[in-house]
């Protein structure tokens, strides 16, 4: 472990913090030394444990081990009102706002002053808040609803409230992941005013060249531990941090060694395909609103030929949700087209493009993938309850003894517990493994053209997600077209033939893991080299490293 | 708060209901008016009414002999047609409690189509039919107007079907005093005895037995009912749709399903059930219409489609159950018991769902967390080594 200079002034010490949740360790002995009156930058990959680091000095959480340490003196964070005491205030990447209320009924939300609001009291907090904003340059119109906001505006809002309460310390966790270019750099040159104020500013980034714009020093977490820590942005280079956030990975662990077609020696396999090119899905320029309004999608434009796994790498929020529900139908597009088969289904309904041949495993499996309530046979069904084989005698009625049958056909690929097929469950009492298993099983037993799989190993073990790859494989062997979202570069690595970088609502570049006449334009990579080009793509590093590399 | 040692905390975790339909749903139901029948006792005794007796009065009045049978089956008809209406909409957790607002609509339609739609001199059956048909069509479009203004405009059913009840009794007062009134007072004239469901008593000149019993033809509607829509709820894709749209309308909406128009559907339906117990009761019972020949029957059908856990095969005994305490209870005094026991059970059911869906777990306090001293010492221990661990380089 490397370490900065230490004779500066710190304001904040997180030494050794150790965090487990249930499965994963968070943290895991990780530190943290912020100077007093710096802007201090702190990346990693999703789940290096930036976020519950942070959280853990917003007071949020109760770290396992591991002390805090404000200005030199150890303290104990027990809650968020706790640390706000100690003059720390926290901007989260889902607004702490309530939509309902004015912008002057938020800032004084969690206050216990004034306990009387009068006309008088409201004109001066208005006239306060108007000064704070005037100083900092954060227009915003306190007299407005915040569900009238636009997202940049409410994250102002944020920022002044925790300036209305004197936080000299101010915690940002992804503060551009929901802002345009432009609002971007608004919000750059108000941290840049509030550091000349004297205030601490911490900031959680995954993009680099943003966090080399802004920061003073910077501090590289890796799986839980802090693997550089406050470097100064002027002595290090985005090649060295980008390479310091996704360590040092051999080729051999990056190949997913659970898919023996897909080791280190993936380019061995590059015969000339044989598969049809026409592509599947076609999408070209599309734009969409996310759900606060913004435009989530950016002229997104991607191809899946049939017979081809794409894969969807980016950090959660660029507008992989926006995608989904866009493809699904559950979404309207503001502009561009969405062709499955040669056929633009912009107009058709959710049912309509399930018609066509469109099956999808959903990002969140209990709210949308399933019934919890209902049995494992009533899970089967959802998306196949107008199938014509399954009606009785009477024509009208469905026949029980139809829907044994094939529920049983359906789940028999799975091999599950023989109780599981008898007992009929609740679907929520299956394990998630189980359950993600019997979705997939469900959607493939349309025989869809078009797959998509939003996340779909998020949380399971080893031994389902590799059922999960398998049943993915073998549909691309017949024919399907899957797009696959993860946020695991190793997993989409081992699993695709290409794979897209979302960043901001675009896919800003690609990159083949196996030869296709479909798309010559995405240059080949072995897989570790796959990994490192889409993780710069990811930090925003796209522009700096046009080449591919390992051609 | 329960009064708990220190550190202990009561928690009510969530589990899925795991026998939605069997034999705990059952279990609740009787418990359920177990409480209500022991909470009336004590009323009844503070009241100096020997409860025991009061109880025994009730059955005797409502199951004892036929007649009595007779009279609560009439009471327990519009109750399961309207507590069917009401199941078939909680299925998909559409809140429709606009039973006697339909209900009244229905008796309306029927009435309707009687003193202005047909001549008197038509058959019996097909005015009876006719009547049927409008009175299930014109509840049916009067629930439909919680659908539209659902799917529409994203108004609750529950507060619109709530409020149309009272539109509906309104609109029926104006009817029934105004165009429709004979003599001024709040009574339409009585019906043809060609717009009468036959009853049992009808047949008293060939079968003596049957003399005085006013059970009618439709207490075999509602029983055909019943089965019909307890087949469609549990065996047709229709059926399916509603129980999927109930456990998650997110997943619904994933899986493409027809989302709106199921809920159109079920509302609709839900109405037209409403209206055919309105007419059953002015064709079956009442043969003219006033402004107050339904004791609430919408309303105490909610409670019955409770008790009934929503499954149409416990409808009818559930509503044979309180229309015999409809029957008995006329004569109980102190006058408000009946009311207090459909009160009590409707409580009692509505609070035992929140205990099937949850399990009360009492929490032990966790070691070494809550209490202070020891995670101080913790923390100057750490403090300790870390200093050491300065000295390291």
């Amino acid at each position: 472990m490397s370490t900065g200079s230490l004779e500066v002034d710190l304001a904040v010490e997180l030494r050794d913090i150790a965090k487990r949740f249930p499965g994963v360790q968070a943290c895991d002995r990780a530190s943290l030394q912020v100077a007093r009156g710096e802007v201090h930058a702190v990346v990693g990959e999703n789940g290096a444990g930036k976020s519950t680091l942070l959280s853990i000095l917003g007071g949020l959480y109760a770290p396992d081990s591991g002390q805090i340490f404000l200005d030199g003196r150890a303290v104990r964070l027990r809650s968020p009102r706790d640390a706000a005491d100690h003059g720390i205030a926290m901007v989260h990447q889902h607004f702490s706002l309530i939509p309902k209320l004015g912008v002057v009924e938020n800032v004084l939300l969690g206050q216990a002053r004034p306990w009387w609001l009068s006309r008088r009291v409201y004109a001066e907090l208005a006239e306060r808040l108007a000064q704070l904003s005037a100083q900092h340059g954060l227009p915003v119109d306190p007299r407005r609803r915040v569900a009238d906001l636009s997202v940049a505006e409410q994250q102002r809002v944020e920022i002044l409230k925790a300036l209305y309460r004197d936080a000299r310390i101010l915690i940002l966790d992804e503060p551009t992941a929901v802002l345009s270019p432009a609002e971007a750099e608004q919000l750059r040159q108000v941290l840049c005013s509030l550091r000349a104020a004297g205030r601490t500013l911490i900031y959680v980034s995954h993009k680099l060249d943003e966090v080399f714009a802004l920061a003073d020093r910077v501090t590289v977490l890796r799986q839980g531990r802090s693997v550089r820590m406050a470097v100064p942005v002027a002595e290090t280079d985005q090649g060295t941090i980008a390479a310091e956030i996704l360590g040092e990975r051999s080729p051999d662990t990056a190949g997913a060694a659970g898919h023996p077609e897909r080791s280190g020696t993936a380019l061995t396999v590059d015969s000339p395909p044989d598969r049809p090119v026409s592509p599947v899905l076609r999408i070209v320029d599309l734009h969409a609103s996310g759900p606060l309004g913004s435009e989530a999608l950016r002229g997104l434009s991607l191809q899946i030929a049939a017979g081809e796994i794409y894969g969807v790498a980016g950090v959660t929020g660029n507008g992989q949700r926006e995608l989904c529900d866009v493809l699904c139908g559950l979404r309207p597009l503001r502009s561009g087209s969405v062709e499955m088969n040669g056929h633009s289904v912009a107009s058709l309904s959710a049912a309509q493009r399930r018609k066509q041949g469109l099956a999808s495993i959903p990002e969140d499996r209990y709210a949308q993938g399933c019934a919890a309530s209902l049995s494992v046979a009533d899970n089967v069904l959802l998306t196949h309850s107008d199938r014509p084989d399954l009606a009785g005698c009477c024509g009208l009625l469905v026949s029980p003894k139809a829907i044994r049958a094939f529920v049983q056909r359906v789940l028999s690929p799975l091999q599950l517990p023989e109780s599981i097929v008898a007992q009929d469950p609740p679907a929520g009492s299956l394990s998630g493994g189980t359950l993600q298993k019997l979705i997939l099983a469900r959607e493939l037993a349309h025989r869809p053209t078009l797959l998509l799989a939003a996340y779909p190993c998020r949380g399971l073990d080893i031994g389902a997600m590799q059922t999960v790859h398998r049943l993915l494989f073998e549909a691309r062997d017949q024919g399907c077209a899957i797009l696959v979202m993860s946020e695991q570069l190793d997993e989409l690595v081992a699993l695709c033939d290409r794979v897209g970088a979302l960043v901001r609502g675009r896919i800003v570049g690609e990159v083949a893991l196996t030869w296709s006449a479909a798309t010559p334009a995405a240059p080949l990579c072995t897989p570790p080299a796959a990994m490192t080009r889409l993780g710069r793509l990811i930090s925003g590093l796209a522009a700096q490293d046009p080449k591919p590399e390992a051609r | 708060m329960l009064p708990l040692p220190r550190g202990y905390r009561l928690v009510f975790e969530p589990v899925l209901d795991r026998d939605g339909s069997g034999r705990w749903r059952l279990l609740r139901s009787l418990a359920s008016l177990g409480a209500a029948f022991a909470v009336a006792a004590l009323v009844l005794t503070a009241a100096g009414v020997d409860a025991g007796l009061a109880y025994r009065q009730i059955f005797t009045a409502s199951f004892a002999d036929v007649p009595a049978l007779s009279d609560t089956l009439v009471r327990a008809t519009p109750l399961a047609l309207c507590a069917l209406g009401s199941a078939l909409a909680f299925r998909a957790r559409l809140w429709n409690i606009g039973g006697e607002g339909q209900l009244l609509v229905g008796a309306w339609a029927a009435v309707g189509v009687v003193l202005h739609g047909l001549p008197a001199s038509t058959p019996r059956p097909i005015l009876l039919i006719a009547m049927l048909f409008c009175a299930a069509v014109a509840s049916a479009l009067w629930a439909g107007l919680c659908a539209l203004l659902r799917l529409w405009l994203g108004v609750s059913e529950l507060l619109s079907s709530l409020m149309l009840n009272y539109i509906a009794l309104l609109g029926l007062r104006s009817f029934v005093f105004g165009p429709w009134s004979e003599g001024g007072f709040g009574l339409t004239p009585q019906l043809p005895r060609s717009a009468w469901l036959p009853r049992l008593s009808d047949l008293a000149e060939r079968v003596p037995a049957c003399r005085g019993l006013t059970v009618h033809l439709g207490f075999v509607l509602a029983v055909l009912c019943v089965v019909f829509f307890g087949l469609v709820l549990s065996r047709s894709r229709f059926g399916y749709r509603l129980r999927v749209l109930g456990a998650n309308p997110q997943a619904a909406r994933a899986a493409g399903l027809p989302v709106e128009r199921d809920i159109l559907w079920a509302l609709l339906l839900s109405g037209a059930c409403a209206g055919l117990a309105g007419f059953c009761e002015v064709s079956g019972v009442v043969h003219r219409l006033s402004d107050r020949f339904s004791t609430g029957y919408g309303f105490t059908a909610l409670i019955v489609a409770w008790l009934a856990g929503l499954q149409p095969r416990w409808i009818l005994p559930a509503a044979i159950l309180f229309g015999g305490l409809l029957v008995g209870g006329q004569e109980l005094q102190p006058g408000g018991i009946p009311l207090l026991l459909q009160g009590v059970v409707l409580m009692a059911v509505l609070a035992s769902e929140a205990l099937l869906r949850s399990r009360p777990r009492l929490l032990r306090p966790e070691a070494g967390s809550s209490d202070e001293p020891s995670g101080a010492s913790a923390a100057a221990t750490a403090a300790q080594k870390s200093d050491h661990s300065e000295d390291l380089p």
